[in-house]
């Protein structure tokens, strides 16, 4: 069952930004997260769906439910702000405090609920000092607290975990995931870190230039990209792109006078874009494997892993392959100004359309 | 040294000294006009007059502040002073800090809120004071005993002080803030009494204090509009144009104490606001 429908959701801004005709639909209990660059309208679209900005056009439709008119959205919405939006006055506990005080509820029950809710967002002391008083983390609880206290059945986060750093983060991540398995509510989270998109989302919706390029589980987003913008934007190290030629009939792809075997789908144009991840590459042959020399130019150690950038070597007299430097993640050591052979499956690389930049399969 | 160190080294001393210079100028214009009116107040009035002047008391008394304090006036003009600029500092700070409020979060209020300030302070307070005169005559609060037309008219000249002050603090909290609480169920008045007011709390003490320094001191409306029931200022004036020089200036000695207890009880934190321009 769907917790929220949008259907054609415009606003645009004179100083660019916005959303441009978005539509979504978001599952009862889901975990989705809205990935995409700065500017490309993910805070337009949460601050939308928060009803803190009106649409130009479109609709913005939640689930029925008795009690609630479909208009006024607020009882059934929490959203985390990016910088918490913390009320620097009040402490922690009156921060949480703030919505169940509105209600009137019995200062008994308030009591209760303030201290069951901050144990549930990992807050079990220091509920008296005030948000300048709190570490970063702590802050961060608060700020989720005061979200849950109201049980609201959508709760909204913008780059909530942002402010801290990256080992906080990604305990804080593990926490909010299992928090959002076990209160059961739907979660629309915005972010533009891949890795916390993927780690987070039971789906992800990519957005560029205010529109949804692809929506889909992190397994989709990552092995089957929709667009060649969706391909490039999530992985890292980024996705290596070359403009080639297509050759149906034989089975490859000639990229700046270099033959590459790879599987090219029927019906391709003959001029496309391919594109191979870093982590497809490998320095062990395997049967059946396809496979390009690098002159190696780099070499970092990234504790799992090599990262290798190289340039291609290949017999061609044309030098201008549009893809400058070659980047690849092997197991072991190579050393710059070496010539390696790095192998890979010949269905992996992606093929986009230049044109449309979509996908062809 | 290198010579370029040394040369910036002399500038900037020689630009030192102009500040100090300049400074000590300042001071020196405030603090000899209080000296003189602080002699003036202990000293009997033979010595203010003589001539070679006495820079240095020599007959201290108290007698000017006993014969201010004989006065049946002051009594009136004290309690008329204190509520005219209790009241009128209140109600202008209030109303400054809806206007700031708006101003901080819309464009269009602040746009208009801006140029109706500063037209307000522009204008010649002279212009508006007949007019104003006959215009509360006419609704009966000219002379009034307890003052109310001359309240009504200081709380309109502080409003600009009062929301220039309060805007920068206003719009130093975060819109998020807002949202947060209005996504948490308060309605809009609720917000900006429950999350903007008490965030603000510092600005507005400054706002409050700025209006009634405002409102004690002037003089022009006080003097057209009270031309009985007197305030602190007119009285001041007219012992002065009655010869009185030593209780006039016991008197205005006992004017500035409100500012003095303010100045010293919030000193540091009134000073920061009075630079910024009150945001925090």
């Amino acid at each position: 069952m769907a917790a929220l429908t949008v259907k054609n959701l415009t606003r645009e801004f004179p100083s660019g930004g916005g959303v441009r005709g978005v539509s979504l639909e978001v599952g009862a209990g889901e975990f989705l997260v809205l990935l995409g660059p700065s500017g490309c309208g993910k805070t337009t679209l949460l601050r939308l769906i928060a009803g803190l900005d009106d649409p130009d056009a479109g609709t913005i439709e939640f689930a029925p439910r008795s009690g609630f008119a479909t208009a006024n959205s607020r009882g059934r919405i929490a959203m985390v702000f990016q910088n918490l939006a913390l009320y620097p006055h009040l402490s922690a506990f009156e921060n949480i405090a703030f919505p169940l005080r509105l209600k009137k509820l019995a200062p008994a029950e308030i009591d209760r609920r303030v201290r069951e809710t901050a144990a549930r967002a990992g807050l079990s002391a220091g509920l008296e000092r005030r948000p300048a008083e709190l570490s970063g983390g702590e802050r961060q609880r608060v700020a989720l607290a005061r979200a849950l206290v109201r049980e609201p059945e959508i709760i909204l986060m913008d780059e909530a975990l942002a402010s801290l750093d990256a080992r906080r983060r990604s305990a804080l991540r593990l926490e909010l995931k299992n928090l959002q398995r076990t209160t059961r509510r739907t979660f629309i989270y915005v972010t533009h870190d891949q890795v916390e998109a993927l780690a987070l989302a039971d789906r992800v919706a990519v957005m560029h230039e205010g529109r949804i390029e692809q929506i889909g589980s992190p397994e989709e987003i990552f092995n089957h990209p929709e667009t060649e913008f969706v391909a490039g934007f999530v992985g890292e190290p980024a996705m290596n792109f070359f403009d080639a030629q297509a050759a149906v009939d034989r089975g490859g792809l000639a990229i700046a006078g270099a033959w590459i075997p790879a599987v090219v789908p029927a019906g391709a144009p003959e001029a496309v874009r391919a594109g191979i991840r870093p982590t497809d590459f490998s320095l062990e042959p395997a049967p059946g494997a396809a496979s390009i020399e690098l002159k190696i130019n780099s070499v970092e150690f990234s504790g799992a892993s090599f990262i290798v950038r190289g340039s291609l070597v290949h017999s061609g007299r044309d030098q201008h392959s549009g893809a400058r430097s070659i980047c690849a993640l092997v197991a072991h050591r190579v050393e710059p100004g070496e010539t390696h052979r790095f192998y890979f499956d010949p269905a992996k690389p992606h093929l986009f359309d230049p044109e449309s930049g979509r996908r062809i399969d | 040294m290198k010579p370029g160190a040394r040369h910036s080294g002399e500038r900037g001393g020689g630009f030192a000294m102009l500040g100090a210079a300049l400074g000590g100028f300042v001071i020196a214009a405030a603090v000899i006009p209080l000296y003189l009116l602080a002699k003036q107040a202990l000293t009997p009035e033979l010595e203010t007059f003589a001539w070679p002047p006495v820079w240095l008391p020599r007959d201290i008394t108290l007698r000017n502040f006993a014969q201010v304090f004989m006065v049946r006036e002051l009594r009136g003009a004290i309690v008329r002073s204190l509520s005219v600029g209790v009241i009128s500092a209140a109600s202008a700070t209030a109303m400054g800090a809806m206007l700031a409020s708006a101003m901080a979060r819309a464009s269009a209020a602040r746009r208009v809120g801006f140029a109706t300030l500063s037209g307000v302070r522009l204008l010649p307070m002279i212009a508006v004071a007949i007019p104003a005169a006959v215009m509360l005559a006419a609704i009966g609060l000219y002379d009034t005993s307890d003052a109310l037309g001359l309240t009504i008219i200081h709380c309109a000249i502080a409003i600009p002080t009062a929301a220039l002050t309060l805007y920068a603090a206003f719009a130093a909290v975060p819109a998020e803030v807002e949202e947060a609480a209005w996504l948490d169920g308060a309605s809009a008045l609720r917000v900006f009494l429950t999350i903007d007011l008490p965030i603000v709390r510092g600005a507005l003490a400054t706002a409050f204090i700025l209006c009634f320094i405002l409102s004690w001191d002037e003089f022009g409306f006080a003097l057209l509009l009270q031309q009985t029931n007197r305030t602190l200022p007119p009285l001041l004036y007219y012992y002065t144009v009655f010869g009185n020089v030593g209780p006039a200036s016991a008197l205005a000695i006992l004017m500035t104490v409100p500012a003095l207890c303010v100045v010293i009880a919030l000193g540091p934190t009134l000073r920061g606001a009075l630079i910024s321009g009150g945001s925090r």
